[in-house]
This record gives structure tokens, C-alpha cells and sequence, in this order.
């Protein structure tokens, strides 16, 4: 059976600049983290996946594959199908990847809709209920909500429960809690930690924060500059030997003295 | 999010150079501004070397060779008074452009001028002045030219007047909208803190940001001035004869349109291309600075 | 150097700070941290006087703020803003940006200060003649420093000045900061919902929650997690690195 997720010599260009300098890995249905400053590339990478490179980007790889489906040579209708029954994404400010002129619960409704056959009732019962499996206590009222009505961490949860609506295989989550403060960042990671393991999905979960991930991941790829410099169990991050990773722990102010 | 890709520039008049060479790689790479630049450099140049190029005074009647149709003598023929049309089009692009320039000159500035005041003090001032806007933008465009050309007598610096004030209040309408959003931005807040006066934030920080959408309009409503401009001389209400102007020689050129077509042909053709122009490189702006702002 | 009692601010007719008082002496820092919506981000926004303030007194240096116009009070205190985006102008070079405040109170030797405000953060002179978008985001909250050091103030406010950057930015944001307190003796008022950052930059932290003050404490008490106060204990446990739910059978 094929990985979940294969990449070999991935490289992404804009114009003659060359960002992305052959990138290579493949992931099971674990969680992976993708490490790195911000420019280093990660975010590509993601994007590349999905095949949503800003204007102006360029991407060649040897092999670039999800579920043994080659992704670099598939037609915009094949990526469709992917992209979100599949493959889902979030991103980091729920301001920015909500619709901000409908209300949450039409949007994660629309999101069940479109990737399975059911009547308006039915999707809203499974809007409601993905409301609640987010953690959210009042669904119903959160349900009619604008996206600016909502607190970051609130918005970051439907964001979660639009994206698993189809029941995508992988997540690929961008920073999901770079823009909120501790408590929220803490719920957020816990609902991803449950959902995950639930259903069984992969996670491949971008971020410029080490420490957060080594909580939280099972390996580790760290990026700098359009290349992969380390790659670890997350358990294994104290023994780190790449002075880029060893920085990048380094960096982050910890409480405990 | 990454640091740009651009050549860094080294000093201020680098930083300059680098930015009117990036502003011309834009333009230059954008089919419809090109075109429309083009057509609108064209006819500028036409109307500014008329003298030049018109082998006839455009006011010179010939009745013997009154209605004649396009040949040698007069490449577009002759109107109902033997003047040269080709004359007579080339000296009234003078006139269409001139209240073109002048128009997308002021209206924009006032409009800015209006919006940014009324947009960042709100209150009183916001009221009055769009108010003041909703009077003028009540009226179609035309009707409202027409009444007060009627009012003030006709003549092109009338003509120019009326439309003027027409057409202002879209522009004020933009620049609020432009202002309010603005106002509201960090960047402000800094300058606030810095203890800049408020004609200094509105001078030098809100109004810069509110032009590219305030341009990008002008030139786009460039074609319904020509008209409402070709309209009212249509109407006597414009050049005073014998001025030559595209809309009177329309108007001129109705009574003969089934077999001396040519009369009004001609200027009815000019108007569309300097039309065409217009919105071509209205067009082609909108997609180089709209996006870039945000 | 500040004396604040029972201010109370409202934004949209809510109130949202709700009466606190706090004392800071000429050079010293304090840390204000809380959650999203606590109030404190209006709290140091109505400092620096871009919220009105609608009750209890704020005195700066002895005299009411209220007393003191806006160009003194620029060169008393500058703030520093959280998102390095949106603090610059996008269409100004650095050099405009920051020779702005010397213009406006029409000091002179604007390109020398400009350069050495430059250094005191860390960037080179040929910065100078950069757009924003030309910058990375370290660089851009560098000069959103530097812009705030231009006047000399003696008291600099910080709204979550790391929260827009990385890590290793962060990382050097906090260097900085530390550097520049060193060096300069300023005041500092720092407002974080990060602990681990207040506590590496500040001697005393006030929390805050739901517009109050509910503890104060030292940075030490605070990074041993001797707190009382039941939110202030929370925070801390959620700046914990959150350590996943071991896999269950």
C-alpha cells in the first residue's frame, strides 16, 4: 500500500529564484511537523500539496503523490476532488479563510453539501453536531454567527469543523494557532489531537514554533531556506544536532526558570 | 511575508529609479493600458499638431464643393458648408480633450478633497459635504449639465463647469469610503502619536493611499465625459459655432445621414475611439494599481 | 512616572477597562498579561491617548495627561505596535517613516538621527531607502522601534510586540528590547498574553481579566509559579507546551 503522502525533489521557483530546493519525504497517517522560520518554505510545501502556489510560483517534482494518486501531473477537475473531500487545510487567522458574508453555520453546511449527498436538514443536524465535536458550547447561537462575531479561537474551531465535514484523509494545517493566545491555542490543539486520532487521519501541521510541536507531533522535519536540515521523532528533539534546530529550541522563551 | 525578491536599492535616488522602472515593467506588460495610453496619446498628439497636419482651415466654407464625399481633395469630405471635415476633427479633438484634461484634472481632486475631509472628521463636515454630493449625484449626468450650461449660457469653459459639477460627487463618494478605512490603520495611529496635525495625516498618509482608486475612475469615466461632452454641443449647448466640436457636427451631420453619411460618420467615429481609449486604459490601470494596494 | 487610579475606558459603549490603578517609576518595566479581550491592549491604547479615557485619573510626570497636548506627550511616550504589517506605511520608505516625528516637531539633523536610530536597532543604513513589503517581518517591527525611539521618549508602551513574528524573530525582538532598556534606562510597559515573554523583559507583572488587575506579582514568582489568584494559575498552565493525550488502546 502507498503512503499516505510521497514527495521527492519538490522544487518551487519564482521566476529564476529558486525557493524550494528539492524537498523529500513521505508520511504514513501520522502527525508530521514542518519546522521552520518564516520565508523558510514550509508554507509552500504545503501549498504545493495542494497545488495553490501564489501567482508567479513554479513548481516541478520527480514524484509528488497522495494516496499512490500522482498530484503534480492531475487536471484542475482532479484536484478539485481532492482538494477539501481529501485533502483538507487551515490556515492560520479564521478572519482571513472565513467567508466573511455568511454566517458560520451556512458555511459548514455548504462545506457537507458539497461532498456528500444530503438534503438541507441533514446538513444542518451535521453542522450543529460539528459545532459541538469542536467543543463549542452553544452551537446553536454560534451556528448563526458572522465570522467577525466570533473570537479568534472560535473561529479557528469552525474552521476545524468545515474542514473535516467531508472527512478528508490528510489535514494540512498552517499555523492554526499562531494567532491566538494561550488558552484558545491550548483547546485548538486539543480538539486537532482528538479529531486526529479518531478518525485516523494524517496531520502534516506547519509552524515556526518547535516547542509546540514537539508535544504534540510524532516526527519532525525542520526547514531552512528551502531545505530540509533535520528530521526526528519529536521525542528525539533534545538530541538535535543541526544548529539551525538547535536555535529554533533555543529561541523560545520558556516560563519555567 | 519573505523579503522581496526586487534589487534593494542603496540609496534614495536608487530607491526612485528602481520604482519608476518597476511602475513602466508594469504598464508595459499590461496589453489594455498600452492600448489605451496609445489611442489617447494618439489623439492628444493629432489634436496638438493640427495646424500641422490640417491641409485646410477647419473654418474655410467652400460652397461650390459644399457635401462632397471622401477623395483626393478632402480625405473625409466636406460638410454642409464646404468645410473640410478632416480639419474640422482634428481641431475638435482640441476641443474634446481639452475638457476631457481639464475634467480629470479638478474633479478628482476636488472629490478627494471633499471625501478625505468628510470621511476623516466625520460628524458636522461628513454631513454637509455629503449632502452637499447626494444633491449633485441626484440628477442623471446630462439633465443636470444641460440645466446648468442653460442657466450660465453656452460655451465650452460652461460646458466644462457643468460637467464638472455633475461629476464630482462619485470621486468624494470613493475617497470616504477610502478614508474611513484608513483612518482607522496603524499606521496612522503612529503618526498620530508622533503629534502629526491632522491636515498633515490627510495630506501626506490618507490622501496618497485614497489616488489610485480616485485614477483608475477618472479615466474610466473619461468616455462618459466625452459623450455628455459630444452630447451638449449636439444640443448647441457647447462650442459656439463655428468652433469645430465632434458633437455639433453630429448634429450638424443628422439632416444629411442617409446620403452624405460621411458628415456625421466621421466625428460619431472619433468620439468611440477616444470612448474606446479611454476605457482601454481605465481598464488596464485598475488591474495595475488595485490589487497592489491591498 | 505614570500614576493611574480607577481609569475606566469604553469602546462602544462597553466598558472595557474597569477601573485600574498602577504605578510605574522612570525606568522601570511592567508587564500586563491576560487573554484576548481583557482590556489590555485598550488599556495601553488609552495611555498612549488614542482611546479617550471616560473615568478615574492618569497622571504622566506629575500632570494630567489630559493636560498635556499631543506633541509633548509624543515626546514623553511612543508605542510600539503589534502588527509590523500594518504600523508602517506601505507607500513611505523607512526613511520617511522614521524622519516623520523629526519633521513634525522640526528637529534638526534628521538623516543622522535617522541612521543612528537604525543602528540602535540593529539595521544597517541602507535600510533606509526600503519599502515595507521589502522588508521581512523582524525587520519591519525593528523599525516600528526605531520609528519609536526617535523622539527620545522616556517611556515605551509595547502591544504584543513579538506576536506577528517568529520564533528566531521573536527571539531577537527580545534581545533588543533588553538591550535597548540596558543601554537607554527607558520605561517600559509591555502587554503580552505570552508569560514566558513578559517574564524574560519585565521585573513586576500585573494580570488582567476582564478589565481588572487580579494579581500582581514579580517576574521571579511568576516563572516558579507562585501565583494565588485562580486566572492567573490558568494562564500559566496554558502556557505550558501542551503535551498530547497519550494514545488510548
Amino acid at each position: 500500500m502507498s503512503a499516505l503522502l510521497e514527495i521527492e525533489e519538490l522544487r518551487v521557483r519564482f521566476g529564476t529564484h529558486e525557493v524550494l530546493h528539492g524537498i523529500s519525504f513521505a508520511m504514513e497517517r501520522e502527525r508530521l511537523a514542518l519546522v521552520g522560520g518564516s520565508g523558510a518554505g514550509k508554507s509552500l510545501i504545503g501549498r504545493s500539496i495542494l497545488r495553490l502556489l501564489p501567482p508567479g510560483a513554479a513548481m516541478q517534482a520527480r514524484r509528488l503523490a497522495f494516496d499512490g494518486i500522482d498530484i503534480a501531473g492531475a487536471d484542475a477537475a482532479r484536484m478539485r476532488d481532492l482538494r477539501g473531500r481529501r485533502i483538507g487545510w487551515v490556515l492560520q487567522d479564521p478572519k482571513f479563510s472565513l467567508n466573511p458574508v455568511m454566517t458560520i453555520g451556512a458555511q459548514i453546511e455548504e462545506a457537507f453539501r458539497l461532498h456528500h449527498r444530503i438534503s438541507r436538514g441533514a446538513a444542518r443536524e451535521r453542522a450543529l453536531a460539528s459545532l459541538e465535536a469542536v467543543r463549542i458550547s452553544d452551537p446553536l447561537r454560534v451556528h448563526g454567527l458572522y465570522p467577525h462575531e466570533v473570537s479568534g479561537g472560535m473561529g479557528q474551531r469552525a474552521m476545524i469543523a468545515m474542514m473535516l465535514a467531508p472527512d478528508p484523509d490528510l489535514l494540512i494545517a498552517d499555523e492554526p494557532t499562531s494567532a491566538l493566545d494561550g488558552s484558545s491555542a491550548r483547546q485548538v490543539l486539543a480538539i486537532l489531537d482528538d479529531l486526529v486520532a479518531r478518525r485516523g487521519m494524517g496531520l502534516l501541521f506547519i509552524s515556526h514554533d518547535l516547542d509546540l510541536v514537539a508535544g504534540f507531533c510524532d516526527r519532525v522535519l525542520v526547514i531552512e531556506q528551502g531545505r530540509i536540515v533535520e528530521r526526528c521523532a519529536a521525542a528525539a528533539l533534545g538530541d538535535a544536532q543541526h544548529p539551525y534546530t538547535r536555535r529554533l529550541l533555543a529561541a523560545r522563551p520558556r516560563l519555567q526558570a | 511575508m519573505t523579503a522581496s525578491l526586487e534589487p534593494l536599492p542603496r540609496s534614495a535616488a536608487e530607491a526612485r529609479r528602481l520604482r519608476l522602472a518597476e511602475g513602466a515593467r508594469a504598464l508595459a506588460g499590461n496589453a489594455s493600458a498600452v492600448a489605451g495610453l496609445a489611442i489617447v496619446l494618439l489623439l492628444a498628439a493629432l489634436g496638438l499638431a493640427a495646424p500641422l497636419l490640417a491641409r485646410y482651415d477647419p473654418n474655410l466654407q467652400d460652397l461650390a464643393l459644399r457635401l462632397a464625399p471622401p477623395g483626393a481633395l478632402h480625405w473625409l469630405g466636406t460638410d454642409e458648408l464646404g468645410r473640410d471635415i478632416l480639419a474640422r476633427l482634428l481641431y475638435g479633438s482640441r476641443v474634446t480633450l481639452s475638457i476631457a484634461a481639464v475634467i480629470a484634472l479638478f474633479v478628482p481632486l476636488v472629490g478627494l478633497a471633499a471625501g478625505c475631509a468628510a470621511g476623516f472628521f466625520g460628524g458636522i463636515v461628513d454631513a454637509v459635504l455629503m449632502r452637499t454630493a447626494d444633491v449633485f449625484l441626484a440628477f442623471p449626468r446630462l439633465i443636470l449639465a444641460l440645466a446648468l450650461v442653460a442657466a450660465m449660457g453656452p460655451g465650452i469653459s460652461h460646458a466644462m463647469l457643468a460637467i464638472a459639477l455633475a461629476a464630482w460627487p462619485p470621486y468624494a463618494r470613493v475617497a470616504r469610503a477610502e478614508t474611513l478605512s484608513l483612518r482607522g490603520r496603524e499606521f496612522v495611529a503612529a503618526a498620530r502619536l508622533a503629534g502629526a496635525s491632522p491636515a498633515r495625516l490627510l495630506l501626506r498618509h490618507i490622501a496618497p493611499l485614497c489616488l489610485p482608486s480616485l485614477i483608475v475612475r477618472a479615466s474610466l469615466d473619461m468616455a462618459g465625459v466625452i459623450l455628455t461632452a459630444a452630447g451638449l454641443g449636439f444640443l448647441g449647448l457647447g462650442a459656439a459655432p463655428p468652433t469645430a466640436e465632434w458633437g455639433a457636427m453630429i448634429a450638424a451631420g443628422r439632416r444629411f445621414m442617409l446620403d452624405q453619411w460621411w458628415v456625421a460618420a466621421a466625428p460619431g467615429v472619433a468620439i468611440a475611439v477616444a470612448a474606446l481609449g479611454f476605457n482601454l486604459l481605465g481598464e488596464g490601470l485598475r488591474d495595475l494599481l488595485d490589487p497592489r494596494q491591498r | 512616572m505614570i500614576e493611574a487610579r480607577d481609569l475606566i475606558v469604553r469602546l462602544g459603549g462597553r466598558e472595557i477597562v474597569r477601573g485600574v490603578s498602577f504605578d510605574l517609576a522612570a525606568g522601570e518595566a511592567l508587564g500586563i498579561v491576560g487573554e484576548s479581550g481583557s482590556g489590555k491592549t485598550t488599556l495601553l491604547r488609552a495611555l498612549a491617548g488614542l482611546e479617550p479615557i471616560a473615568g478615574g485619573t492618569l497622571r504622566l510626570e506629575g500632570a494630567p495627561l489630559a493636560a498635556l497636548a499631543p506633541r509633548q506627550r509624543s515626546r514623553v511616550l511612543q508605542l510600539v505596535f503589534q502588527d509590523p504589517y500594518g504600523s508602517l506605511h506601505p507607500r513611505h520608505t523607512v526613511a520617511r517613516a522614521l524622519a516623520e516625528p523629526i519633521a513634525i516637531h522640526r528637529l534638526d539633523r534628521a538623516s543622522e538621527r535617522t541612521v543612528a536610530a537604525l543602528a540602535a536597532v540593529g539595521l544597517g543604513p541602507e535600510f533606509r531607502f526600503r519599502f515595507p513589503h521589502q522588508l521581512s517581518g523582524g525587520q519591519r517591527q525593528r523599525v516600528a522601534v526605531a520609528r519609536a525611539l526617535m523622539l527620545s521618549p522616556r517611556l515605551l508602551l509595547l502591544d504584543e510586540p513579538t506576536a506577528a513574528l517568529d520564533v528566531l524573530a521573536q527571539a531577537e525582538m527580545i534581545e533588543l528590547l533588553r538591550s535597548l532598556r540596558r543601554e537607554r534606562g527607558l520605561a517600559h510597559l509591555l502587554v503580552s498574553h505570552d508569560l514566558a515573554l513578559v517574564a524574560a523583559l519585565v521585573e513586576r507583572i500585573a494580570v488582567m481579566q476582564d478589565g481588572r488587575f487580579v494579581e500582581r506579582l514579580d517576574a521571579a514568582d511568576l516563572r516558579h509559579g507562585r501565583a494565588q489568584h485562580p486566572h492567573t494559575l490558568e494562564l500559566i498552565e496554558a502556557s505550558r507546551s501542551y503535551r498530547r493525550a497519550a494514545a488510548s488502546a
